[in-house]
Parts: C-alpha cells; sequence; structure tokens
C-alpha cells in the first residue's frame, strides 16, 4: 500500500529531516512512527499525501509513484488518504455535521451520499447527539473524534494520524486508540505519528522508529523503545 | 469536477458580504472607471458623426432643394463641374441620403416614422482644389447664392478646431480611464486574495480532504465576476444618462451652433454599452484568476 524508496528530505540550510528511508507497508497495517521531536516523523507523514516533495528517492501509495503525478491528479489522491492531526483542524464556523459533511461536499459528493454518510459516521464515533454544536462547545477528545469522523467519511484507503493523542489526557486517548482500532479493522491502513509510549505498548503493532531522520528500528508488534 | 451550483451560490454569496466595505470600494472603482470609458467611447463617436460628411477630401456640401427637377439639377452639376476650382464632385442620391438619415436616427422611430425620402434634400460633395479657409469660404457663398441650392454647409476652421479638441479632450479622458482601470482591477484582486486570507483554514482543509483547485477557486473567481458585472451594469445606466445630458446641453445652448453636427446615435450607445460590459468581464476575470493562483498550495 505504502513505500518508501531511498527517501531522503533536505530542507533550506541543511537540515536533514529525512534519510534513506526505506520501507514497506502493507494494506490493512497499523503501523506507528516513533521518534524524538525533530526525528523526521510529521515530514513522513506530510510526503505521503504530497504536501511536502521529497528531495530524493520514490514514494509508491497504492501501487502510484505519487512523485510522478501530475498536479491536477493530487486531489484524487488525498481523496484515498484521510488525515487527523494533533489541533483536528476543525472549521470553528461549522456544526459538528457541517464540518464533516464540508469534506465530502467540497469533493463534489452528491447531497444524497452526504446525508447517508454523515450522520453514519458520527455514530461510529459516537457523537450523533452533539451533530449541531459547534467545535468550541466540545471537550478535546470529541473534537479529536470529529476529526477522525472527518478524515473517514470518505472511507479512504489510508489514514494518517500525526499524534492525534498529542493534546489529550491518558483516558481520552484510550478512547481515540480504541476508534482507530476499530477503522483500522475495516481494512483501511493507519499510520500514525505518536510520542505516546503507552499507547504504543499497549497496542503492540508495528513499530518504525526514528532518530535524526534515519529509521533504526522496524519491529512487527513492537514497543516504544 | 462536479460542481454544485448550490455550493457555489453559497458560497459567492458568503464571499461577498462577508467583506462589504472592500467589495463596495471595488464596486465603486470599478463603476467609475468604466463610466469614463463608456463616455469617452459616446464623445468619440459624437464628434466622428460631427466630422463624418468631411472625410476624405470634402470641404464643403451644396445641399439642393428637395423639389429640384432633373434639368435644374443637371445645371448645377454642370456648373459645379465646369469650375476650375473643383477637384471633384460626388452626388448622394435620395436614396443614399434616406439611408445615412436612418443611420443617424437609428432608434428614434417618431422621426423615421414622419420623414420620407422625398423629403430629404440630395447633395453634391465637393472637394476643391484649394483647401484654404479662404477659398473654401468663398466657394460656398458663391453656391449658397445659386438657383434651386438650398443650403451650403463648409468644413470650416472651427470645426476642425473641433475635431482636434476631442481628440485632445478623449486621450485625455482615456489616459485617466486607463489609471482607474488599472486600480479597479487591484482593488478585486485585493478583495479576493483578502477573502482566501480570511478562509485559509476552510482552503487548507479543503486541499486535504481532496477537493480540486477549480473547485476551490470557482466561487473566488466569481465574487470578482460579480463585483465587475456590478459596477459595469452601474456604468451602462451612466452611459444612458450621459447621453441624455449631452442631447440636453446641446439642444439648450444655441451658443453652441457649432455643435448642431454633434450627435449622437442609438448605436454609438450600444456600442459604448457593449465596450463597457467586456471591459468589466475582462477586467475582473483576470485579476480574479490571477488573485486565485497562488494560496492554494498546501
Amino acid at each position: 500500500m505504502i513505500k518508501l524508496e531511498n527517501v531522503s528530505k533536505v530542507f533550506k540550510g541543511d537540515v536533514v529531516a529525512l534519510r534513506e528511508a526505506n520501507c514497506d507497508i502493507n494494506k490493512g497495517e497499523f503501523v506507528f512512527l516513533v521518534g524524538p521531536s525533530g526525528s523526521g516523523k510529521s515530514t513522513m507523514i506530510r510526503l505521503l499525501n504530497k504536501q511536502d516533495e521529497p528531495s530524493t528517492g520514490a514514494i509508491y501509495v497504492a501501487g502510484k509513484h505519487i512523485g510522478e503525478l501530475s498536479s491536477w491528479k493530487v486531489p484524487y489522491l488525498r481523496r484515498n488518504i484521510g488525515c487527523v492531526f494533533q489541533d483536528y483542524k476543525l472549521l470553528s464556523n461549522k456544526t459538528v455535521y457541517e464540518n464533516v459533511a464540508f469534506a465530502l461536499e467540497v469533493i463534489g459528493r452528491p447531497r444524497h451520499v452526504v446525508k447517508t454518510q454523515v450522520p453514519a459516521i458520527l455514530e461510529l464515533v459516537g457523537l450523533s447527539k452533539k451533530h449541531k454544536n459547534y467545535p468550541d462547545e466540545l471537550s478535546g477528545g470529541e473534537q479529536q473524534r470529529v476529526s477522525i469522523a472527518r478524515a473517514f467519511v470518505n472511507r479512504p484507503l489510508i489514514l494518517l494520524a500525526d499524534e492525534p493523542t498529542g493534546n489529550l489526557d491518558p483516558a481520552t486517548s484510550v478512547g481515540i486508540m480504541r476508534l482507530l482500532d476499530r477503522i483500522n479493522r475495516t481494512g483501511t491502513t493507519v499510520v500514525m505519528a505518536t510520542h505516546d509510549r503507552s499507547i504504543v505498548d499497549t497496542m503492540r503493532r508495528r513499530v518504525i522508529e526514528l532518530d535524526r531522520g534515519s529509521i533504526v528500528r522496524d519491529q512487527a508488534r513492537g514497543v516504544y523503545e | 469536477m462536479a460542481l454544485n451550483g448550490n455550493y457555489v451560490f453559497r458560497e459567492t454569496t458568503a464571499n461577498l458580504t462577508r467583506n462589504i466595505t472592500l467589495t463596495v470600494a471595488s464596486v465603486l472603482t470599478v463603476f467609475v472607471s468604466l463610466a469614463i470609458v463608456g463616455t469617452t467611447v459616446l464623445v468619440r463617436q459624437g464628434a466622428q458623426n460631427m466630422t463624418r460628411q468631411f472625410e476624405g477630401g470634402v470641404e464643403f456640401i451644396v445641399y439642393l432643394d428637395p423639389k429640384i427637377n432633373d434639368q435644374q439639377l443637371a445645371a448645377v452639376r454642370k456648373d459645379l463641374g465646369d469650375n476650375p476650382g473643383i477637384r471633384k464632385i460626388s452626388y448622394v442620391n435620395q436614396e443614399e441620403t434616406y439611408t445615412l438619415f436612418k443611420k443617424l436616427f437609428k432608434g428614434q422611430e417618431s422621426i423615421l416614422r414622419n420623414v420620407r425620402a422625398s423629403d430629404l434634400p440630395t447633395s453634391f460633395k465637393v472637394e476643391p482644389v484649394d483647401k484654404s479657409v479662404i477659398s473654401v469660404s468663398q466657394l460656398a457663398t458663391l453656391y449658397r447664392k445659386q438657383a434651386n441650392v438650398y443650403d451650403v454647409t463648409a468644413a470650416t476652421d472651427v470645426i476642425r478646431e473641433m475635431k482636434g479638441m476631442t481628440t485632445f479632450v478623449n486621450n485625455g479622458l482615456t489616459l485617466f480611464a486607463t489609471f482607474l482601470l488599472v486600480a479597479s482591477s487591484l482593488l478585486i484582486l485585493n478583495t479576493i486574495r483578502t477573502a482566501m486570507f480570511a478562509r485559509r483554514r476552510e482552503i487548507e482543509v479543503m486541499k486535504l480532504v481532496g477537493a480540486t483547485n477549480w473547485f476551490i477557486r470557482v466561487p473566488f473567481m466569481l465574487e470578482g465576476l460579480v463585483q465587475g458585472l456590478i459596477g459595469g451594469a452601474l456604468a451602462v445606466g451612466f452611459v444612458f444618462l450621459a447621453r441624455r445630458w449631452l442631447d440636453e446641453l446641446l439642444n439648450r445652448s444655441d451658443g453652441l451652433k457649432l455643435l448642431q453636427n454633434f450627435s449622437i446615435a442609438s448605436s454609438d450607445v450600444t456600442l459604448a454599452c457593449l465596450i463597457v460590459v467586456a471591459t468589466a468581464v475582462a477586467l475582473s476575470v483576470i485579476s480574479s484568476a490571477l488573485a486565485t493562483r497562488r494560496f492554494l498550495d498546501v
């Protein structure tokens, strides 16, 4: 599903964010990216949905070399990749329902699809009762659920999560992880960057550890270190 | 790209009303600049109508009595033709006169209905050898006294001066209009940029969930187009007003006898309106396209 071949990313001023990274992630896998701040986790996530371009190397997503994708095709690539962020990136002037529906509207899904899909996904993340609330009326955990609903409402093949529990307390984080696990069980490949030792240690999934831009460990059913 | 009409309408209206002060500023600038453009076209066309008869070396026109018979006509023709001071004459018959008349009074049905071709005087357009003002006015005076001649009009130096003056005024107006058009393009561009900046978080989310660039761009471009079109519509209204004012001004002032031939036909108004609308569309589409080019990189 995802393949990195000798991928490096060098920012201006010779800051190496990613050095000769190689890895292969299969369909349906759940992968943790771990490592200290600045080790290249976020960079790797950003490269996968073409928010950034690698300096060298090739990235394949769903069999396609995304470096060779023409710019007008990028939106169609992104429709297959859901994104969840530490800061949720919800639109504060839209309700929970509208935030999720927005993701479908802007890719041109017809209204009847929006009307059936959005309530279904809100049910899945457990927010049916709060669909009329605005983001600032929700707790952090609830906001992250909305953001996951938005990322998953289009049933993408891949879900990228960049420290989704970074702003949440441990108990709430567990709830979010259960949700991501459920989504993973539907066959969606999940790649999650995290600092959270206890989550990685309890889940026992594949762990890719980065240190100063290099992959230093790639372990199935691994722990944080 | 499936563009949902409802979505586009909602977004465009939201954009327009969100930043109402900037929207009004750009609409008004577009209006003023296009009003000047429209007026320039009217003045230019009017001046052209005024001097049209005296194009191609023609210096004066001998209008004949409408009741003239063929013999008398032949006599006048021979007289003009034999004059050594005259290089060339051309006869404008009743049909041609009527066609010209219809062109000048296009759209003014009451006049057209009451005038028949036989009411109009036919004429000779005359190109003299010596085109100096003195020689032309001598010839004009001579033929004005002739039998069967209704009147003679000459391209006096006043008309020549008028021609020069309208060119001067037109150039000035065109210069002003150009500056204002640039200003209004920049204002539209800035309004759209501001709208896009205000909504950069939304745009970021749209890009991340896979909205196409055109999907994101279209509501903003429409915003610019609407601004241009409203300004253009106001300017079209102004063109009609300007025509009325010019007409009234010319009818009222006897002192401006010189301007009698200055007339604005309905076709000139149409031309001015077309130019105004075309400029409005071009201006807003170009600035919208430029404005939405950036900001889309996520």
